[in-house]
């Protein structure tokens, strides 16, 4: 099913920082998880996916590091103390939005 | 090249130079590692590189999106607060002028000129990429003090040649000294991963620095040289050197004791007669040398709340010697009351503490040693400034950043700010080292 895309990148941030909140990832994993968890609903185009972490890298929310593996040298993030803080309050924001909006949808009229 | 096209594109539309290279780097890991899991679903090496590339999204869009997160920045606050302690400065000098002798009225106009040319400076500096000292610092470093001992024996001053004369400008040559800290911090970071070795050359660089400044101001030499030290404590803290931190930093703290010990039991032959007069008075509180510090109670209890108080500046600018260099803090209170003093040292206090955040949150490891430096030293002479002038310390000739008097160390003390916002101006742009450089260098390890 294809999803309106506006759905999609209101939650981004908080679906990257709760990917992040697992284990340090670099780029291309994010992309793999996230499209596994979804089921393929989130086909997150890299073009977007790295301008978004360098500005939560800038907000402080994660940080990077690099480091060489299998002799290739990945860019890992790695989730700080406010990205977990942010990624909490939007998580209630998200659960009592999508409460609002369920029970909203099931009003029989 | 496709992928080079692509890339191209994206980088293309950053235009800060120096995010560049990073992000393309880091794109291109990711082509080729979708390219790789195309390759494994069975496709052909270029078709799986074109389906890489579409996978990305348009290079334009993606590029102006990177563009907006790596822009300079630029601290408007800060910016902003050195405006306003620059105003309130030349606002006390414009007072202290018009109470003074024609010669020191003069100095007053001098100093108001410092301020506004120092301003101008730090904006020049701020717009300096500071990166250079990560690479050049080493260098830079040698023919600074190279200089500083060269020029020795064609230095000026009344208390012993102190000053060094370039053009028509005096320069005290501890406030020169106080550019070779951040410089050191450099020094420092340029030695990480050297091991014991850098250990030992950072000692011998803080030795040599802090002997210039030694031979001209003892205060000075002990605020310079607690500075950097605090500069190398945290460099071995952060494992720069890859060395045993706790033997490092308990010989260090040995050391250090030794010193101090030393200092004491040699402190006649150290200090100049007129030092030891100024130590023993503040001990017992009494003797000529003590007048100073009785005079600047005096004026502190005569001043009002808020406004000047007419008998302490009366004072200030008749009795009070130092009144506008050491002992500004004091002008401050006599000449705008005791709640601008209060607003004087929250400024700097608020200052300070702003420096030590912009550098303690730069990813930046160059930009966080340098900030500290620059902190460091702004700190510790605001904060010996003022508790000699309010009588908890004995008089010195630490001067009060920016509310002084100190000539040409105005101009210093801007372009330490100066350095401060360059940091923060840079924050926001990786500059890793480009890809293939590393790659050359993994090769001549192998």
């Amino acid at each position: 099913m294809k999803i309106d895309k506006s759905l999609i990148s209101g939650s981004m941030t908080m679906l990257i920082l709760r990917l992040l909140d697992e284990k340090d990832m670099y780029g291309y994993e994010m992309i793999e998880a996230l499209r596994a968890k979804s089921q393929n609903v989130f086909e997150l185009k890299a073009g977007t996916l790295y301008p978004l972490l360098h500005m939560l890298e800038e907000k402080q929310f994660v940080t990077s590091y690099e480091q060489e593996v299998l002799g290739k040298v990945r860019k890992y993030y790695s989730i700080t103390r406010d990205g977990r803080a942010h990624l909490e309050e939007k998580r209630t924001q998200w659960q009592e939005y999508s409460k609002a909006v369920t029970n909203v949808l099931a009003l029989e009229v | 090249m496709k992928m080079e096209e692509y890339l191209n594109k994206v980088t293309e539309q950053i235009r800060c130079r120096k995010a560049r290279a990073s992000v393309a780097g880091e794109l291109e890991n990711h082509i080729l590692d979708q390219m790789e899991a195309y390759k494994q679903e069975g496709l052909e090496e270029e078709e799986a590189l074109d389906k890489a590339i579409i996978q990305m999204g348009d290079p334009v869009e993606v590029g102006v999106s990177f563009d907006r997160i790596h822009r300079p920045q630029i601290s408007w606050s800060m910016l902003i607060l050195v405006g306003v302690i620059s105003i309130f400065s030349i606002i006390l000098q414009v007072i202290l002028r018009s109470g003074m002798t024609e010669y020191v009225g003069h100095m007053a106009e001098r100093q108001i000129l410092f301020i506004l040319v120092g301003y101008l400076l730090m904006l020049l500096v701020y717009y300096l990429d500071y990166s250079f000292l990560g690479k050049y610092a080493v260098q830079i470093g040698g023919i600074f003090l190279a200089f500083m001992i060269v020029t020795k024996p064609f230095r000026i001053g009344l208390n012993g040649a102190n000053f060094i004369m370039i053009g028509g400008l005096t320069f005290f040559v501890p406030f020169v000294m106080c550019l070779f800290v951040p410089l050191f911090g450099a020094i420092l970071f340029q030695y990480r991963g050297e091991g014991y070795r850098a250990i030992g050359k950072s000692i011998v660089w803080m030795a040599i620095a802090t002997v210039i400044v030694m031979e001209a101001s003892l205060p000075y030499a002990v605020l310079i040289g607690v500075s950097m030290l605090t500069l190398f404590v945290i460099a071995v803290e952060k494992e720069w050197f890859k060395i045993n931190q706790k033997k490092v930093l308990g010989i260090t703290g040995i050391g250090v004791g030794l010193l101090i010990l030393l200092t004491i039991l040699f402190a006649e032959n150290m200090l100049k007669n007129y030092q030891v007069d100024r130590i023993k008075a503040f001990i017992s509180q009494s003797g000529e040398q003590n007048y100073m510090a009785n005079m600047a109670k005096m004026i502190l209890q005569k001043s009002s709340m808020i406004g000047g108080n007419k008998e302490a500046i009366g004072l200030v600018t008749e009795s009070l010697s130092g009144a506008n260099s050491e002992m500004i803090f004091v002008s401050i209170v006599a000449c705008m009351g005791i709640f601008a003093g209060i607003l004087a040292a929250g400024l700097l206090i608020f200052m300070i503490q702003k420096i030590f955040r912009i550098s303690f949150g730069q990813k930046n490891q160059l930009g966080m040693i340098v900030g500290c430096g620059c902190g460091m030293l702004l700190m510790m002479m605001s904060f010996f400034s003022i508790i000699q002038s309010i009588g908890l310390f004995p008089i010195s000739s630490v001067v009060l950043p920016f509310f002084s008097n100190s000539g040409s160390g105005t101009l210093v003390f801007y372009v330490l700010m100066g350095l401060v916002l360059s940091i923060y101006r840079y924050q926001n742009i990786p500059m890793t080292q480009p890809q293939g450089k590393r790659k050359k260098l993994k090769i001549t390890f192998e």
